[in-house]
């Protein structure tokens, strides 16, 4: 229990420490988000009346405290750029982020692991050859042109799925998935691709070690040691590899957003940030910390589940 | 019986074809800045609002005014006073009529009437008085003479009883505002009760909001978009036969803006050697494939009454002549310095890498900056710290808005020029009654402008539309905006 309160205290710190920079930093870069909203025909009185709508004429310490006050009420503030509060963008957002990364996350598993104990178990033979080969190019690829490939085959060529216009789950949840799943599918290849990799790898260390000989000498197959000892320590590290990017999706796929059109919280941070809309950055950030700490906390539980020794420390 | 059953079958099957084929999706590259049409000052939002909202006047194809909301109107003889006749029995998107009550709470909303805060400086400044005369007349009086200013009464007439005019905006326009989820789309939809009978065609637009051009190209080609504004050039080549692609001048004018607070460029000699050097037509060919019309100063040749035409090639390609000029002006062998371009805008940042090559013949050695959108327009735009630039600017409907940019106390006169001569002959021109004489001025000052060589002008990039081939009607305005209403849709 002590360990996760410092744990909980630790992470605290940290996302303060996280807003402060922003937004001392917001301070510090040119680009203005009044102008950046208004553009070039923007009349005086124009600017004026948002410059006070959007409380930019306070000081900059007195807006932090502002901010902060509201976050531990629960108001993120409003969005310089939308005029909607930062909260409502925040959910209207996540959703398709959690479905993407969801999707990903189970192609991910699902092909990734399987492939690399394949790979590993034909080390050095034809089958762990091509899909070393395979998840090569995989890891080479950006996703943003495997995207664009994925679009130009599917979308436009043999037209199965759609390349553009999201439809949120609320309206069709099956045409959500169909929507969501090219992007899906471009996030997947590298990650995929990482996860074979570290699999293979983890297996192999494992072969080496004494127990896996003692294994074989109480007669087991090759198949039957993989799946009855050497995973569940091969595993373990997998893991916290599939912990980080899960981190990552759900703290929005800015590119694959981006080429795909969606309306995830990537490309909401991008827009953001390009608009200098700075409670809007503060709400996103606030939303990725907070998301790691939960993510890290899951998988130190499952670490405990699969591997009982593991314990708080 | 088993006939009918089948008509009724076919009519079934029918119908939803009918009622697809009836909204029209058309791809926006950004989100409206404000849905609030006096806070509203994007271009980009103009673009989608046009066919929500009316002023009294309207702007035409043609780029003239002509009345919406007002029936009719008149102004004195002095210029300093408009009377606006309202139109009988025009309505709101809600359903009400629209009353000189709502047509003065909007102007005085812009001038900032009753010590409230002004939205528009325009109108704070130019007008003295609003008031009705009676229950459809509207008296505008005006504190000094501006025979420019008609085109400002396009700006909206909103109801005044709406509480949150940036939530639900209404208007008169042909359609009405629907919805508008940030970073994906506003939808509006057809507005039958307005008063020009026979227009909208179509039931509902829907204006996608898609940053990436790669992703709109994609999404125009599978079918998911219908039309595709301001597309790409070198897209074009892209679209099968389905698609049909409308090509037109767009009254813009791209340039490269020189600082004449800079050392170098306050020197006029310097900014004619620059002209001399760089090759309109070339940046034409490499950058917009030929199709741009090459310009001379800031006036697009759309603006058919005040453009001064010849003024294209005053400064014809010459580098003798650029290096005899950079010689006089101290610098035999050139300079170095820095072009800035917004890196959102692929057109001028590839303008930019042609004219570098082209300075680098006279020993001027340019290197280019490129900034964010809103960084250009903080830094360059509004604190004018640059040495030069490249830019598009948006054409307007007056001769006067466009040519005020370079009087030396405009807010907004970010190349720093200043020439005593050049803001007589626009304060000249904007007070001028007789209209042969102001046109004649305006020409006049566009040959200053080109004698001075304050900027190279350097072409008003065609206006590019790909859409379907079934959308007909499509008619392009000489201003930065798609008018929905005329579109219908046919095999």
């Amino acid at each position: 229990m002590y360990f996760y309160l410092k744990k909980g205290f630790s992470m605290i710190i940290t996302i303060l420490a996280v807003t402060v920079i922003t937004f001392v930093s917001f301070q510090i870069i040119p680009g203005d988000p009044v102008l950046s909203r208004l553009g070039v025909d923007a009349d005086q009185a124009q600017i004026e009346a948002l410059k006070e709508e959007l409380n930019l004429n306070k000081p900059l310490a007195t807006r932090y405290f502002i901010w902060l006050k509201g976050v531990f009420t629960g108001n993120m503030g409003q969005s310089f750029r939308y005029s909607v509060p930062v909260s409502d963008l925040i959910l209207s957002r996540i959703s398709v982020t959690f479905i993407l990364a969801l999707i990903s996350l189970l192609l991910i598993i699902f092909v990734g692991v399987p492939l690399g104990i394949i790979s590993a178990r034909y080390n050095n033979k034809i089958p762990g050859l091509f899909i070393s080969f395979i998840s090569q190019i995989g890891m080479a690829v950006p996703s943003f042109w495997t995207g664009i490939l994925l679009m130009f085959l599917f979308g436009i060529v043999l037209k199965w799925f759609s390349v553009s216009g999201y439809v949120s789950w609320s309206e069709n949840p099956l045409l959500c998935i169909k929507s969501l799943t090219l992007p899906a599918i471009s996030i997947a290849i590298p990650n995929i691709a990482t996860v074979i990799r570290y699999m293979k790898n983890m297996v192999l260390d494992e072969m080496k070690k004494e127990y896996v000989k003692t294994a074989y000498s109480k007669g087991l197959s090759t198949s039957q040691v993989l799946s009855r000892h050497i995973l569940k320590n091969a595993i373990i590290p997998v893991i916290t590899i599939l912990g980080m990017i899960t981190a990552t999706i759900l703290g929005g796929s800015i590119i694959i957003e981006q080429v795909f059109s969606l309306p995830g919280i990537g490309r909401l941070l991008i827009n953001a940030i390009t608009t200098r809309d700075l409670p809007l950055v503060q709400g996103i950030i606030v939303y990725i910390s907070v998301m790691i700490v939960i993510i890290n906390f899951i998988i130190d539980i499952f670490y405990t589940i699969i591997d009982p020794r593991i314990r708080f420390n | 019986m088993k006939k009918i059953r089948l008509l009724l079958v076919v009519i079934m099957i029918m119908l939803p074809v009918f009622i697809f084929s009836a909204k029209v999706v058309v791809r926006v590259p950004q989100d409206p800045d404000f849905l609030d049409p006096h806070k509203a000052a994007a271009s980009g939002t103009e673009e989608m609002m046009f066919n929500v909202f009316e002023g009294l006047l309207k702007a035409d194809s043609n780029g003239n005014v002509v009345p919406a909301v007002a029936e009719r109107y008149s102004v004195s003889p002095d210029g300093l006073v408009y009377t606006f006749k309202l139109r009988k029995g025009i309505k709101f998107h809600n359903g009400a009529l629209v009353t000189v009550d709502d047509i003065i709470y909007s102007l005085d909303r812009l001038r900032g009437a009753n010590n409230e805060k002004p939205l528009s400086s325009t109108f704070s400044s130019f007008i003295k008085d609003v008031k009705a005369t009676d229950k459809e007349t509207v008296v505008v009086s005006m504190k000094e003479l501006n025979t420019s200013f008609i085109t400002n009464f396009t700006v909206a007439i909103i109801p005044k009883n709406n509480v949150d005019p940036n939530k639900n905006p209404i208007g008169t326009g042909p359609f009405k505002f629907k919805e508008y989820l940030p970073g994906q789309r506003v939808v509006i939809q057809k507005f039958s009760d307005y008063w020009k009978k026979g227009v909208p065609t179509i039931d509902e637009v829907e204006f996608r909001i898609i940053t990436d051009d790669q992703a709109a190209l994609l999404a125009l080609l599978s079918g998911e978009i219908d039309m595709s504004p301001r597309i790409d050039v070198l897209q074009l080549d892209l679209l099968s036969d389905n698609f049909q692609v409308i090509k037109s001048e767009q009254n813009m004018v791209q340039l490269l803006a020189l600082n004449h607070q800079n050392k170098y460029f306050s020197d006029v000699r310097v900014r004619q050697a620059i002209n001399y050097a760089v090759d309109k037509d070339e940046i034409i060919d490499a950058v917009a494939l030929g199709y741009g019309t090459k310009l001379g100063s800031n006036m697009s040749p759309v603006m058919k009454k005040y453009y001064r035409q010849g003024l294209e090639n005053y400064y014809q390609k010459d580098i003798a002549k650029a290096k005899e000029l950079l010689r006089q002006a101290g610098y035999p062998n050139g300079f170095k310095t820095t072009i800035t371009v917004p890196s959102n805008y692929k057109f001028h940042v590839d303008t930019a890498q042609v004219i570098v090559e082209q300075l680098k013949k006279i020993g001027i050695i340019a290197e280019i900056e490129q900034v964010e959108w809103g960084v250009w327009l903080e830094r360059v735009y509004a604190n004018r710290k640059y040495e030069s630039t490249i830019i598009g600017l948006t054409g307007k409907l007056s001769a006067y808005d466009i040519l005020k940019r370079y009087v030396s106390d405009f807010s907004r006169n970010f190349y720093n020029y200043s020439n005593p001569l050049y803001d007589e002959i626009i304060k000249q021109a904007v007070k001028e009654t007789d209209d042969e004489k102001a046109t004649e001025l305006y020409k006049q000052a566009q040959e200053i402008l080109t004698q001075d060589a304050v900027a190279v002008y350097i072409m008003d990039p065609n206006f590019i539309n790909a859409m379907k081939k079934e959308i007909k009607g499509y008619t392009v305005y000489p201003l930065y905006i798609q008018d929905m209403s005329v579109i219908y849709t046919a095999k």
